[in-house]
């Protein structure tokens, strides 16, 4: 069986494809996941998600590269929310809470004006391997390179911001800096990751191998090593049950995640309640 | 005594809408001194402190202070399993001496390992920042505030959530290296009877300076104006003291 679906990985395009990107994808948001996660802004990603689908239908509305669309969607939305959080004093759930059913909103109204075909919504939702192509693999790559450099280049920053906003300005940390770099970040691996795992799903991408990691590690370097080796693992797992049993991918991956999760937990509670005894 | 000021603070005011957080608060503070603000809740304590440590910036006045300054804030940031460890924070308060797109320098790592060293928590280097105790987390909070050799050393309550074994050798320590490093150290606190122990002069402040003076000369009338309905505990908490050290 896994002869044969390696065999298949290796002779499809869509198939491969459909793997590589998903292997990206993992990466991507085990990356980010981790700030996203130590910086409690999980309802960011989340809204930047939901927020990409208005950009799909107005750029199926206008014709334009939808895609392009729902990067900038999900790029203003992350952008947006914090500029209202930061300077109006609002809660940033209640931000969220406002801008997110209003994009999705703006997005149905558009879908109703589109005459013609329609891509499947459902597949927009919770992703579609058929629908990765070639130059989603391209965009999943350039998005990782950025990721890479981002993190390299400033590690410390994003370790402080991630710590200590407050004090991390105090030190001279640029914050704003790497506040929307960050957000600019974690809107595009939701952009980049929506054909494979969907607006609905992407989320447990950004959040669950971090939070699965964070019970492991000692630290932030760590914390994205293990964030990235628990993603890609189930990615590949999920990927190879979903062509065993016939099952969407995106979803397989999503409980595999969580799988990995309980593992780790359960283990981490025994050796601590051993410890204690 | 001019050329050892640190800190200069001239007609202090500031307001949030029609209210009055600060009012013409002056004083300043020199090198060797230690100084205690204290004042009830709401009494513009936190806002004066950020306003020097330039956390504020819409007020009127002027605040001037010579050379760098160590600030250890209220209610640090703590979380249990942040994934930092006790060097790496201490190292954060070289930053802005190290600047960005940099690594820390093996001499940097070296200043950080004295400073931990320094502060009694030598050995929980390598420690994740959260597992510490309250007590060693004050000394690490203390130690990244030393990092950048300070002349001028800022506290914001920093006996919260310490116990009092941990509390006095806080204060110890405190003494220590206003003596060997002749900082100036300006300390809000709420722990009256420590605060009487440790410091050399009192400003007490209720929105404007009602006291600058050494421990031992204010008066009751001066601390009846700025407690006003937190007096009587006020009075307890220095008769306690009091008779503790008359012993």
């Amino acid at each position: 069986m896994i002869t044969q679906f390696i065999g298949d990985v290796l002779s499809y395009e869509f198939l491969r494809n459909a793997m590589i990107a998903a292997i990206l994808v993992s990466t991507l948001t085990g990356v980010f996941s981790s700030v996203v996660v130590l910086r409690k802004i999980e309802f960011i990603g989340d809204g930047a998600a939901h927020a990409t689908f208005g950009g799909i239908a107005f750029g199926l509305l206008l014709g334009a590269n939808y895609i392009v669309m729902a990067a900038l969607t999900a790029v203003v939305f992350a952008v947006a929310v914090s500029y209202f959080t930061r300077r109006n004093r609002l809660s940033e759930s209640s931000v969220i809470g406002m801008l997110l059913p209003l994009s999705m909103s703006l997005g149905v109204i558009a879908l109703s004006f589109v005459r013609g075909y329609t891509p499947d919504v459902m597949g927009l939702f919770f992703g579609n391997i058929l629908l990765v192509t070639a130059a989603d693999v391209w965009l999943l790559a350039g998005a990782n390179l950025g990721a890479i450099i981002f993190f390299s280049l400033f590690f410390r920053e994003i370790l402080y911001y991630a710590y200590d906003e407050k004090m991390a300005r105090h030190y001279g940390v640029p914050v704003a800096f790497v506040h929307y770099g960050t957000l600019i970040g974690i809107s595009l691996s939701v952009v980049s990751s929506v054909k494979i795992a969907g607006i609905i799903l992407v989320t447990a991408f950004l959040i669950i191998p971090a939070v699965s990691a964070r019970l492991l590690a000692r630290s932030l370097r760590s914390m994205i090593s293990i964030s990235v080796v628990l993603g890609v693992t189930a990615s590949v797992l999920g990927m190879f049950f979903s062509y065993v049993l016939n099952m969407p991918p995106g979803p397989v991956i999503v409980v595999l995640l969580f799988v990995q999760f309980l593992a780790i937990l359960s283990v981490k509670k025994l050796l601590g309640s051993k410890e204690n005894d | 005594m001019e050329r050892d000021r640190v800190l200069q603070v001239e007609d202090l005011t500031y307001k949030i809408g029609s209210a009055w957080i600060l009012r013409g608060v002056s004083f300043s503070l020199s090198r060797g001194e230690f100084a205690g603000i204290i004042g009830p809740n709401g009494a513009g304590k936190t806002t004066l402190i950020k306003a020097i440590v330039g956390d504020l910036s819409d007020y009127s006045g002027s605040i001037k202070v010579t050379g760098r300054v160590g600030y250890l804030p209220q209610n640090p940031e703590r979380s249990r399993d942040f994934p930092i460890s006790v060097r790496e924070v201490v190292a954060m308060g070289l930053y802005k001496e190290n600047g960005p797109f940099k690594r820390f320098s093996k001499s940097e790592w070296n200043t950080v390992d004295t400073l931990l060293k320094t502060t009694g928590i030598e050995g929980l280097g390598r420690r994740r920042a959260g597992t510490l105790s309250g007590g060693e987390y004050q000394r690490l909070m203390l130690a990244r505030a030393l990092a950048s050799n300070p002349e001028l050393l800022i506290l914001d309550e920093p006996e919260a959530g310490v116990d009092e074994m941990g509390k006095s050798s806080f204060y110890r320590l405190l003494e220590k290296l206003k003596n060997e490093k002749n900082m100036g150290i300006l300390m809000v606190s709420h722990d009256i009877g420590m605060v009487f122990e440790a410091c050399d002069t009192i400003m007490c402040i209720n929105k404007t300076l009602h006291c600058h003076t050494s421990a031992d000369m204010i008066s009751p009338e001066q601390l009846k104006s700025a407690f006003s309905t937190d007096l009587d505990l006020f009075i307890r908490s220095r008769d306690h003291f009091e008779r503790e050290h008359s012993v």
